[in-house]
C-alpha cells in the first residue's frame, strides 16, 4: 500500500535539504571564489603598483642592471609569480622572466592571474614601458579542491543524516501503518480488533488509543443495533402482515360495500332470463288450457330455452360467487377474459341505464394477475361511470345531460383503458379521487374506498399503475374521463 | 738642449692625454647626464626652481673638456629641457666657485682636497645639492654620487642631506645605496 504522507514527508525533507545545502554550498563557494579573486587581484595590483615606480625610476635614470636585479628579486620573493615581461614603447622586449618554461602565457586581460601596467616616468609623465605579470593558479586550484572536498564531506554527512532521518520516520510510520492495517481489517460483526493500548504519548499513540476507544464504542453500538434489528425485523414482519390483513379487510369491506350494488346488478342480469322463462312457461300453460296441440318440437324448444336461461342464471350466480371468493392465487389470463367476467356481472345494469358498451381488445397477451381483484377494479370503475351518467341524467338539462352515453373498454399490451363521455372530473378534485374515504356521492351511497382500493390492488398487489385523465375535444372542452390500468 | 726640451714636451703631452683618458668613464658620464636634472626634481630643491634648472659643474682646468662633454651629453639627452624647465649649465673652475651662486646643483669633478672642502663648505652654507663624479667624495660631504658596483645605483650621503634639510623622493631612496659615515 502506498504510504503517501510518509513518502511525501520523506521526499519533501530530502528535496528541501538538497536544495538548501546545494544553494548554500553554491553561494558560499561563489562568495569564497569571488573574495579570493578580489583578494588576489588586490594583492597583484598592489605588487605591480609597488614595482612600477621603482622600475620607472630605474628606467628613467638609465639604470638597466638595477631594474633587472630588482625584478629578479621581486620574482624570487613572490613564489606565485610565474612570469614578468617588460616591453618598451617600441614594443621591444627589454626584460623577461619565466619561472618554468612549460608555462603557457595567454593574452587574457580579464583573467585575474594576469596583471599589466604602463611604466610612466614620474617626472616627465611619458610612458616608458609596459610591464606584465602572470601569477600561478596553484592557490586558486588548491582552494577549489579544498572547497570541493568540503562540499563532498558536507554531502556525505548530510546523506548519513538523511538516512537516519528516513529510518526514524519509517519507524514512526510503521506504527501508524500497522494501525491502519488493523483498522482496515476490522469487522464489527467478527469483533476482530484486538490491539493493546499504546503507552506512547506522541500523536500516533494518541490516535492509537482513540481508535481503540472508538472501536469498543462501535462494538457496543453494533450489538445494540443487532438487537434492535432483530426486533425490528420481527416488528416489520408483524406490521407487514397487519397491513396485508388490513388490505384484505378493506378489499373485503369494499367488496361488501359493493354487494348491495352487485345484488342490484344480479337483479338486472336475472330479469330478462326470468322473463323469458316466464314467457315460455305461460305459453305452454296457455296451450295446455286451450287444449291446443303441442308438438314435441315445440316442447323441446320451450325446454331448451328454459334450460338455456337457467344456465345463464346459474352462470350469473357462479360469477357472483367467484367474485366474492376470498382467493389470493395468481392466475395467468388474458385481459379481455377478466373484462368479460366483469361485464357478465354489470353489463346488464349498464345496458338498462342506456349506456353503450364499446369493446376493443388488441391485447392477446396472457398476464399473471389476481383476476377477481382486477375484476373488482373494473367493476368499480364501470359502476362509478354508471353512477355519474345517472346523476347527470337526473339533471337532464344542458350541460349536465349526456346524449348517447357510452363506455369504451380497450386493451393494448398490458393496459386496460376505460373511457366514457360522462363530462370528466373537475380539475380541483381529480387528484383526490384515489384518496381513501373521498367521494362525491353522499355517505349512504358510497364509502369512498372504491377507487382507493382499486389503486391499492393495481399498484401494491400487481406492481402496476392506475391513473385517470380527463378527455377533451378539439376545442378543449372536457367530454369525459379515462381510467388507465397498467399491469 | 733642444733634444731634452723635445723629450720633456713629448713626455708631458703623452702623460697629459693618458691621464685625462683614464680618470672619467664615458658610460658613467652618460648616466650622470641623465640623472643630474632628475635628482634636482626628485628633491625638495625643485621648489627653488622657477623657469630653469641651473647646474654648476666644477672642475680643474685639466677637466674642462670633461665638463663640456657632460654638458653636451645632458643637453643631447634633454634637448628641450625636462618637464617645463630649461637646463642651464655653468661650468667653472674650482677657484671661481662664486659663479655657482645661482645654481641649485653643484656637480663636482675630481679635484684636490682643498678645492673639494672649500666647495662643500660653500654648498653647506648655501644649501646647494652636491653630486660628485667620484663616490669617495661622499666622505668629504657630497650629497649624492653613483655607486659603481655590479650594478650602477645612486649613492646617497644621508647625513649630508639631513644637514642641509633636503628631502629626497622615497623611491629614489629605495633604489639607492645609502652612505652613512657614522655606520662606518
Amino acid at each position: 500500500m502506498m504510504h503517501k504522507i510518509e513518502i511525501k514527508i520523506i521526499l519533501s525533507i530530502v528535496f528541501f535539504t538538497i536544495f538548501i545545502i546545494g544553494l548554500e554550498r553554491y553561494q558560499l563557494s561563489e562568495n569564497i571564489m569571488e573574495q579570493f579573486i578580489e583578494s588576489k587581484k588586490s594583492k597583484n595590483n598592489l605588487l605591480i603598483d609597488t614595482i612600477a615606480p621603482i622600475v620607472s625610476l630605474n628606467l628613467s635614470l638609465g639604470l638597466e642592471e638595477a631594474y633587472k636585479d630588482y625584478l629578479k628579486t621581486i620574482a624570487e620573493q613572490n613564489y606565485d609569480l610565474e612570469y614578468i615581461k617588460l616591453i618598451d614603447i617600441s614594443n621591444n622586449e627589454i626584460y623577461k622572466y619565466i619561472k618554468d618554461s612549460n608555462i603557457k602565457i595567454k593574452n587574457e586581460e580579464n583573467d585575474f592571474l594576469y596583471c599589466r601596467k604602463d611604466i610612466i616616468d614620474s617626472i616627465t609623465e611619458d610612458k616608458l614601458a609596459t610591464i606584465t605579470l602572470k601569477f600561478s593558479n596553484k592557490e586558486y586550484m588548491d582552494m577549489i579542491n579544498k572547497n570541493r572536498d568540503i562540499t563532498i564531506n558536507i554531502s556525505i554527512v548530510t546523506l548519513v543524516l538523511l538516512i537516519i532521518f528516513i529510518l526514524f520516520i519509517k519507524r514512526v510510520f510503521k506504527h501508524l501503518n500497522k494501525l491502519t492495517d488493523d483498522v482496515l481489517l476490522y469487522d464489527p460483526k467478527k469483533n476482530n480488533f484486538d490491539l493493546a493500548k499504546s503507552t506512547s504519548n506522541d500523536e500516533v499513540g494518541l490516535i492509537h488509543n482513540a481508535i481503540i476507544s472508538m472501536v469498543s464504542k462501535i462494538n457496543l453500538h453494533t450489538n445494540i443495533l443487532d438487537e434492535l434489528n432483530a426486533s425490528l425485523e420481527d416488528k416489520v414482519k408483524e406490521e407487514v402482515e397487519k397491513n396485508r390483513l388490513q388490505d384484505q379487510k378493506l378489499i373485503q369491506q369494499s367488496k361488501m360495500a359493493l354487494m348491495g350494488e352487485m345484488i342490484s346488478m344480479i337483479a338486472h342480469q336475472w330479469r330478462q332470463p326470468l322473463n323469458i322463462i316466464t314467457l315460455n312457461t305461460v305459453k305452454l300453460e296457455t296451450d295446455i288450457l286451450l287444449n291446443n296441440k303441442i308438438s314435441n318440437e315445440e316442447i323441446h324448444n320451450v325446454t331448451s330455452e328454459i334450460n338455456k336461461q337457467s344456465q345463464y342464471l346459474s352462470n350469473t350466480i357462479d360469477d357472483f360467487r367467484y367474485f366474492y371468493k376470498p382467493n389470493k392465487k395468481l392466475e395467468t389470463v388474458k385481459l379481455e377474459d377478466v373484462i368479460s367476467k366483469s361485464l357478465s356481472i354489470i353489463k346488464a345494469s349498464l345496458i338498462s341505464s342506456n349506456i353503450e358498451i364499446i369493446e376493443e381488445y388488441k391485447s392477446k397477451e396472457e398476464i399473471e394477475l389476481y383476476d377477481n381483484e382486477v375484476m373488482q377494479v373494473i367493476i368499480n370503475i364501470l359502476k362509478n361511470a354508471q353512477d355519474n351518467f345517472s346523476e347527470k341524467a337526473l339533471k337532464d338539462t344542458a350541460p349536465h345531460n349526456i346524449k348517447d352515453p357510452y363506455i369504451k373498454i380497450t386493451t393494448e399490451n398490458r393496459t386496460i383503458s376505460i373511457c366514457d363521455n360522462g363530462g370528466g372530473i373537475p380539475e380541483n378534485i381529480i387528484e383526490k379521487i384515489f384518496d381513501p374515504y373521498f367521494s362525491t356521492k353522499d355517505e349512504k351511497n358510497s364509502t369512498g374506498l372504491g377507487l382507493y382500493m382499486s389503486k391499492t390492488i393495481i399498484e401494491k398487489h400487481h406492481g402496476g399503475r392506475l391513473h385517470v385523465e380527463n378527455r377533451s375535444n378539439a376545442q378543449g372542452a372536457s367530454i369525459g374521463v379515462c381510467f388507465v390500468i397498467e399491469i | 738642449m733642444s733634444h731634452v726640451f723635445r723629450l720633456l714636451l713629448s713626455i708631458f703631452i703623452i702623460l697629459n692625454s693618458t691621464l685625462n683618458a683614464s680618470t672619467y668613464d664615458d658610460d658613467v658620464l652618460n648616466i650622470f647626464s641623465k640623472v643630474l636634472p632628475r635628482f634636482i626634481l626628485m628633491s625638495s630643491k625643485k621648489d627653488e626652481i622657477k623657469k630653469e634648472i641651473r647646474i654648476c659643474i666644477l672642475h680643474d682646468n685639466i677637466d674642462e673638456k670633461i665638463a663640456l662633454s657632460l654638458i653636451r651629453k645632458t643637453n643631447d639627452y634633454y634637448p628641450n629641457g625636462i618637464k617645463e624647465y630649461q637646463l642651464k649649465f655653468i661650468q667653472t673652475n674650482y677657484s671661481d666657485i662664486s659663479k655657482c651662486n645661482s645654481s641649485v646643483l653643484l656637480f663636482l669633478l675630481n679635484s684636490n682636497d682643498k678645492n673639494i672642502k672649500r666647495t662643500l663648505k660653500f654648498s653647506r652654507k648655501y644649501k646647494k645639492l652636491t653630486i660628485s663624479y667620484d663616490a669617495k667624495l661622499l666622505e668629504n660631504g657630497t650629497d649624492i654620487s653613483m655607486f659603481l658596483g655590479r650594478k650602477i645605483i645612486p649613492y646617497i650621503n644621508i647625513n649630508s642631506i639631513r644637514e642641509k634639510n633636503i628631502e629626497l623622493n622615497n623611491n629614489l631612496l629605495r633604489i639607492s645605496k645609502i652612505y652613512n659615515k657614522e655606520a662606518k
